[in-house]
């Protein structure tokens, strides 16, 4: 280094931090337990939201052959497809219960999508109480029940299949389930099977008519199932999204705006679908 | 468009500059389209495709997305999976665009913030297997944020806006913070919007609300959240107040993410803190962090939140994020960590709580560089010139004696020095000074600094 001789044209200056002190910036530690890089890095799991699909599944006696053996069939086919459904922000979680002369909660609780991959193939068997299956959803749906994670939850995905009329006391059940908040901001499907579902009560359940779909064929069933349980899912585990409009929203504009959407996706791929098929397998013939 | 415009493995699609695409097989698939792996001109190229119908205003996508591949990427184009080229119109009735695969060994950012990926079984009926994912070091996640932000940086000095800024939109190099953004064929001329709103979490309060649509501001608060979920893993609204709702109906998103957002951390208002239990990681980890970091965030999510020109500009975060990088101090005895989990000691002096360690000061500008060995000043400090890459000076031991360490001259330039007994040196390229209280460095350009004391 050589000695530098103009000290005139330096420049040394610098602001004047001598009289600063570092501030609250220091993290004081506990013995035993420092902080180390590893802490930055190998954090928990972030609070995601959860969110759970119901399936209320009809497992009475008209329900047994073809019929419930293409929903066991879809449903083991079906849970794969959910696997990382609800992406970084949701977790989503399947509830299932069955219902024919009584009702069985086949998930002692909700269980994560991801570890709910074996289906236990239902059998069919009894009569049809809708009416009580609506009581014990709206007791699950409940804080103290089913809807006890301590994160953030979306309203549920609620899925109900059946191929007949309920043989108990519905309408009750429906009143019980309808005073339910769960229920009320849930995005609610039911798909009637073969010829003679009771439509008139699943739209009732629903609370709108193109969420009550009928499938008359075990190709539709299937086709509809997925759809509407990975498309629901798909809306019911994220948030809203931006519409064309121009001006502030306010709570009305967005009540129901995943319904909406639900609907608009339902239509779109409905149409494609084309309703039944000629060659689809009825339900109802061969007996 | 559903089903009947899909592709499938060996179906081959005509590109607008000529020769054609061969589908391989499906990469994924999105709300907006499929991603397919094809090949085109002996190369390996992703294909997005769009399912038409979902694309609002389809005619004026298409022209958009074609200037932009006209245009090219912005400058610092490698960290970009630009759209390369185009489908031709006519053979399908919707189209898609070309991009670079993202090599391996890279991962996106929602898998890092939630720390693993759900794996499909290779047998159905067996359980989804959980892959975990995490940076490999303090260095690697600061310079993931560096690069987010500088290649943003580029698009805004471009004049365009990304508009749906979200975790799912970079690759992370978990090891090197190497970054790669893609889907970008939201990008349009600032103040120009094809449809696209945002992503849920990520999307400014005005967008929610529904009276604004995605721009360079816009951004500004995506890019807040992007960083800090990098680095909080946890999302800036969400605490008490929001949890308190329970069930997050569209009403109480309105409310939480649009109209009465509240900053987890706002020192002013303490309804929405996070709670012990559901927020554990912004709880420990916010407190951990340079005060300096803590108010670039504090800023964005108070001030910034409704006022869209009070959001922090990519420069200023570069600046914080590479004072940031240099607050992580690897120590002699092997611990590394922040300057805030060493003790603070007057002037600016850190000890190691390990070892005992003295690690000085260099003031230089508004940035106070803790001199451990190994750390790293850039040009954009020693010169006048707004360069974050190329390094001008480095802390080393001493070859010819163990245990002394000083500044070492990288940059092109000979530095001037006056140790503590008022002798002046020349330091030139190659050459370096002593760690030594007091001494004060001219840059050149007008820079000076010191070793404080």
């Amino acid at each position: 280094m050589a000695e530098s001789k103009n000290e005139m044209d330096l420049n040394f200056d610098t602001a004047d931090f001598d009289d600063l002190d570092w501030g609250d910036d220091e993290v004081k530690e506990v013995q035993g337990q420092e902080i180390e890089e590893e802490d930055f890095l190998d954090t928990m799991e972030p609070s995601r939201k959860s969110m759970t699909i119901f399936f209320l599944i009809d497992t009475s006696g008209s329900m047994s052959g073809t019929k419930i053996g293409t929903v066991n069939g879809t449903m083991e086919e079906l849970l794969p497809e959910l696997i990382g459904i609800g992406g970084a922000e949701t977790d989503i979680s399947i509830a299932v219960m069955k219902f024919d002369s009584k009702c069985e909660w086949i998930t002692t609780s909700p269980v994560r999508v991801e570890e709910y991959q074996q289906w236990p193939r239902l059998s069919a068997g009894g009569t049809t109480v809708m009416g009580e299956a609506f009581k014990q959803l709206s007791a699950k749906l409940s804080r103290s029940a089913f809807m006890n994670k301590p994160s953030l939850s979306y309203a549920p995905v609620i899925f109900v299949m059946t191929d007949g009329s309920p043989t108990d006391d519905w309408k009750t059940g429906l009143n019980t389930l309808k005073k339910n908040n769960w229920y009320k901001y849930g995005l609610k499907i039911a798909v009637g099977i073969g010829s003679a579902p009771n439509m008139s009560v699943l739209r009732e359940f629903t609370g709108c008519e193109e969420l009550a779909v009928q499938a008359h064929g075990a190709e539709e069933l299937k086709n509809l199932i997925t759809l509407l349980a990975v498309t629901s899912s798909q809306i019911g585990s994220k948030s809203m999204s931006l519409t064309d409009e121009g001006s502030e929203k306010t709570e009305e504009d967005v009540f129901k705006d995943k319904e909406r959407r639900l609907v608009e996706e339902v239509k779109k791929a409905t149409d494609i679908m084309g309703g039944a098929d000629s060659s689809d397998v009825s339900f109802d013939e061969g007996w | 468009m559903g089903a009947s415009c899909e592709l499938k493995t060996g179906d081959r699609v005509r590109i607008k500059d000529g020769g054609e695409a061969v589908v391989r097989k499906e990469l994924g698939r999105g709300g907006q389209g499929i991603v397919y792996l094809v090949d085109y001109q002996g190369k390996p190229y992703a294909l997005k495709w769009y399912f038409y119908d979902k694309l609002p205003h389809p005619a004026d996508f298409r022209k958009n997305l074609e200037n932009n591949i006209d245009d090219g990427a912005p400058e610092n184009d490698h960290h970009f999976l630009w759209p390369k080229y185009i489908t031709a119109t006519g053979q399908y009735p919707t189209f898609g665009y070309l991009m670079d695969v993202a090599p391996s060994g890279y991962v996106d950012m929602d898998t890092i913030y939630i720390g693993f990926k759900w794996k499909k079984p290779a047998v159905k009926g067996q359980n989804a297997i959980k892959e975990t994912y995490k940076f490999e070091s303090l260095d690697a996640q600061v310079t993931a944020a560096i690069n987010i932000v500088k290649a943003f940086r580029s698009l805004h000095l471009a004049g365009k806006s990304y508009q749906d800024l979200n975790g799912g939109g970079f690759f992370i190099n978990t090891k090197t913070g190497e970054v790669l953004v893609c889907d970008c064929d939201n990008v349009a001329p600032d103040g120009e919007n094809f449809g696209i709103g945002g992503f849920p979490g990520y999307m400014a309060p005005e967008i929610v609300r529904g009276v604004a649509k995605p721009d360079v501001l816009t951004d500004r608060y995506s890019l807040a959240v992007v960083l800090f979920r990098l680095f909080m893993r946890s999302d800036p609204l969400e605490g008490k107040n929001v949890l308190k709702s329970v069930v997050l109906t569209e009403g109480k998103e309105l409310l939480h993410y649009g109209k009465s957002p509240i900053f987890i951390f706002d020192p002013n208002n303490d309804a929405n803190r996070p709670v012990k239990g559901v927020h554990d990681n912004a709880i420990k980890l916010w407190n951990l962090y340079p005060s300096y970091i803590r108010e670039a965030f504090t800023r964005s999510f108070t001030e910034g939140l409704m006022s869209p020109n009070k959001r922090i500009i990519e420069k200023r975060w570069q600046e914080l994020l590479i004072r940031l990088r240099s607050d992580i101090i690897h120590c002699s005895c092997g611990k590394v960590t922040y300057s805030t989990l060493f003790n603070h000691e007057p002037h600016f002096v850190c000890r190691c709580r390990n070892c005992g360690s003295k690690i000085y000061t260099l003031q230089i500008k508004d940035l106070l560089a803790p001199l451990y060995p190994g750390l790293k000043l850039y040009r954009c400090y020693t010169e006048n010139e707004d360069d974050f890459d190329t390094i001008t000076g480095e802390v080393i031991e001493n070859r010819n004696r163990k245990g002394m360490y000083g500044i070492k001259n990288l940059s092109k330039k000979v530095w001037k020095a006056k140790f503590p007994d008022n002798s002046i040196r020349d330091v030139a390229p190659g050459g370096g000074v002593p760690i030594w209280i007091g001494l004060q460095i001219d840059f050149g350009d007008g820079i000076g600094a010191r070793i404080l004391s």
